[in-house]
């Protein structure tokens, strides 16, 4: 197994007049080369500011950054060794590009910065990412504006992959695609990843999206991991009940579900959260033990790690909410874990 | 305005076109009703004429764009109305809900005297009768503590409770149509979720009807009773919005619905279904059929004639030669 990316309790205070704000408060995450690690959580729950602190745009308060072999600790002294581990693709791709320059120069151009090959070389390693994306010579012609949403998403990503990183950070890289669009790319990612082996950290907050795409997935609130696994043992066993309530929130392709408890109010301000667990004024689940004992990931078999003192009670919770809406009312479920499941 | 009987639609478009410049359509033979107490789905891509739709209805098209057929709502034909006339009905009889409910609020000005304006404006009134209400308001939307959230300014809340007091100031008239344009694609997905039940929770209460604008497949099953599907600016389908979402009809409904993801790639899902190509611009739509060119069932004659939308039962209508499933 090889690494592309390890954290280590990576934290990002920032200075406020009300004293520090946690954007991310004790991250430790591992990418493989080839997997795809997604991410989610609600606005401000810090997943942009984790992504920016991997590619260095951020500099951490403290903790460690490892890309490969290479170990970052001064933000600025890496830059060029950086730049070939990891590269990042946005969300705006009208924003990442330069309006003035062809889409030639723009795939070029970080070929050029980093010295790599002649000028004829440079051209036919421009020809071959281009096709590697899925644009012709005529788009290599054209400037930004005279292409589509998503053929200028392939532009950045066609630029991202120029100096061969083994991982790519897609922060909301669909998002702005209408969604045919967002498929062709979706399917794009897939392609690439197999044929070149690149990791992806790919942050969404459209959970279809991450399920579909990811091997793993790590779920943030408030600056913390509070559960992270295999897709589908996430997906499914939904453990955490912050996890729940994002998957029972998305508006749902096949019922009308007026019965489920929503999650009341927003996420609490991250300069100061909550003792303990910091999902605990939104949890239905919360007791006393919360607010005095901050939860820890703990194994919870095949691979999934979640961060919740009652995890037991809610995965059985889910299997009663499973048993219910199939329609066999059963009597020997205790009646607060029924209460529960509705 | 006197209330249409049930039956009578309360929002009637009728062969609306749009339309820039020196005959450059950008909306085409537009027809669809909305009635008391029902929720319409408008969806579509971007650039497929949704939101201008929403904004003819409102009477807000900017002046360089040029309209024609007809908008009906409770008997006045909108498109014919002076500016006075608008401005009067807007607010009390048709309100709209924007999606970004930062720059939809004045920066400058607290949200309670925000909405005490709106009742200002359309009510013979005193202030302390407008204060009095607006809280009601807040209450009805739930935003929490209303009497001291009064007088703090919109970048004080989160986008959740902005939405809410947009919200506030919409239903604030008592308006019998509501029109959404994409109320909830700036908010997460779990206050999404309470955006959505507090709109059908005061849809139901004071039998609005609602037109909700959205690319979002997935909140028009779980708030619309029909859709209108819409594709470079022409209605394509419509009808209930479960025959149409479980039974599409048309090649670009079912296209839609097979792009989104489903499925975990780890547990065997398959490729998405992608629809080639992008959607035509405005000056470049084909003559025929406008999706003939990323059709997977186009033929000779979809490029010869554009289809016209045609009745396929008693609410559902389709503008396709060679429907998903089949000719009728």
């Amino acid at each position: 197994m090889t690494l592309v990316l390890e954290t280590n309790d990576l934290t990002v205070h920032h200075k406020t007049p009300r004293g520090p704000l946690r954007a991310v408060d004790g991250i430790s995450i591992q990418v493989e080369a080839g997997e795809t690690l997604g991410l989610v959580g609600e606005s401000g729950c810090g997943k942009s500011t984790l992504a920016r602190c991997v590619v260095g745009i951020s500099k951490p308060t403290s903790g460690t950054i490892m890309l490969g072999d290479l170990e970052i600790k001064d933000g600025s002294r890496h830059r060029f060794q950086r730049a070939r581990s990891v590269q990042m693709v946005f969300q705006d791709p009208s924003g990442a590009l330069n309006p003035r320059l062809t889409v030639e120069r723009l795939i070029e151009e970080p070929l050029k910065v980093h010295g790599l090959g002649k000028k004829a070389e440079r051209k036919a390693r421009v020809a071959e990412l281009a096709a590697q994306v899925g644009l012709s010579d005529y788009h290599l012609a054209r400037h930004p504006h005279e292409l589509s949403g998503g053929q200028r998403q392939r532009v950045s990503i066609a630029r991202a992959l120029a100096l061969e990183p083994g991982l790519l950070v897609c922060d909301e890289a669909v998002s702005a695609l209408d969604v045919s669009v967002q498929a062709q790319v979706l399917n794009l990612f897939v392609d690439l990843q197999k044929r070149l082996n690149v990791a992806y950290l790919f942050i969404s907050h459209d959970l279809s999206v991450v399920r579909y795409i990811s091997h793993r997935i790590a779920v943030m609130y408030l600056g913390r991991i509070v559960e992270v696994g295999p897709a589908e043992e996430v997906w499914n066993r939904r453990n955490h009940p912050y996890t729940r309530a994002l998957i029972d929130a998305i508006p749902d392709e096949a019922v009308r579900r007026d019965d489920i408890a929503l999650l009341d109010g927003d996420v609490p301000s991250p300069v100061n959260p909550p003792s303990g667990c910091t999902f605990r004024t939104r949890c239905p689940y919360a007791r006393e033990r919360c607010a005095a004992e901050v939860p820890v990931l703990r194994d919870r078999g095949n691979r999934l790690q979640v961060a919740c003192h009652f995890a037991d009670e809610i995965e059985a919770a889910n299997t009663v909410v499973e048993t219910v809406r199939s329609g066999q009312a059963r009597s020997d479920v205790p009646a607060h874990l029924r209460a529960a499941a509705h | 305005m006197t209330t249409p009987p049930r039956t009578e639609p309360l929002l009637a478009v009728n062969e609306l076109s749009i339309s820039y410049g020196a005959g450059i359509p950008l909306v085409q033979e537009l027809n669809f009703t909305v009635r008391r107490g029902e929720t319409v789905g408008l969806v579509g891509e971007s650039g497929c004429g949704k939101s201008l739709t929403a904004l003819a209805v409102m009477g807000l098209l900017p002046p360089n764009l040029k309209t024609a057929g007809g908008i009906d709502l409770g008997g006045s034909d909108i498109t014919k109305l002076d500016a006075r006339s608008l401005r009067k009905m807007r607010g009390s009889q048709m309100a709209m809900i924007f999606q970004e409910p930062l720059t939809a609020l004045n920066p400058v000005m607290t949200i309670g005297s925000q909405v005490v304006e709106v009742l200002l404006a359309h009510n013979k009134i005193t202030k302390a009768e407008a204060a009095k209400r607006t809280l009601e308001l807040f209450e009805l939307v739930r935003i929490p503590d209303a009497a001291a959230r009064f007088n703090d300014y919109p970048h004080r809340l989160s986008g959740g409770m902005r939405q809410r007091v947009v919200i506030a100031i919409a239903i604030a008239c008592n308006p019998s149509l509501l029109i959404a344009d994409e109320p909830t694609t700036a908010l997460d997905v779990t206050v999404q979720a309470q955006i959505l039940r507090l709109l059908k929770r005061l849809q139901r209460d004071a039998d609005l009807g609602l037109l909700l604008i959205t690319h979002d497949l997935g909140v028009v099953r779980q708030v619309a009773d029909r859709i209108v599907v819409m594709y470079a600016g022409c209605v394509v389908e419509e009808g209930p919005v479960d025959e149409v979402l479980d039974n599409p009809r048309h090649p670009y409904t079912a296209g839609l619905l097979a792009a989104r993801p489903h499925g975990s790639r780890t547990a065997g899902a398959e490729r998405l279904a992608d629809i080639r190509g992008t959607v035509p611009a405005p000056h470049a739509r084909p003559g025929g059929c406008l999706f003939e060119p990323r059709c997977p069932n186009a033929q000779a004659d979809c490029r010869a004639v554009r289809p016209p939308l045609s009745p396929l039962s008693a609410d559902r209508a389709l503008r396709c030669y060679h429907p998903v499933g089949g000719a009728n």
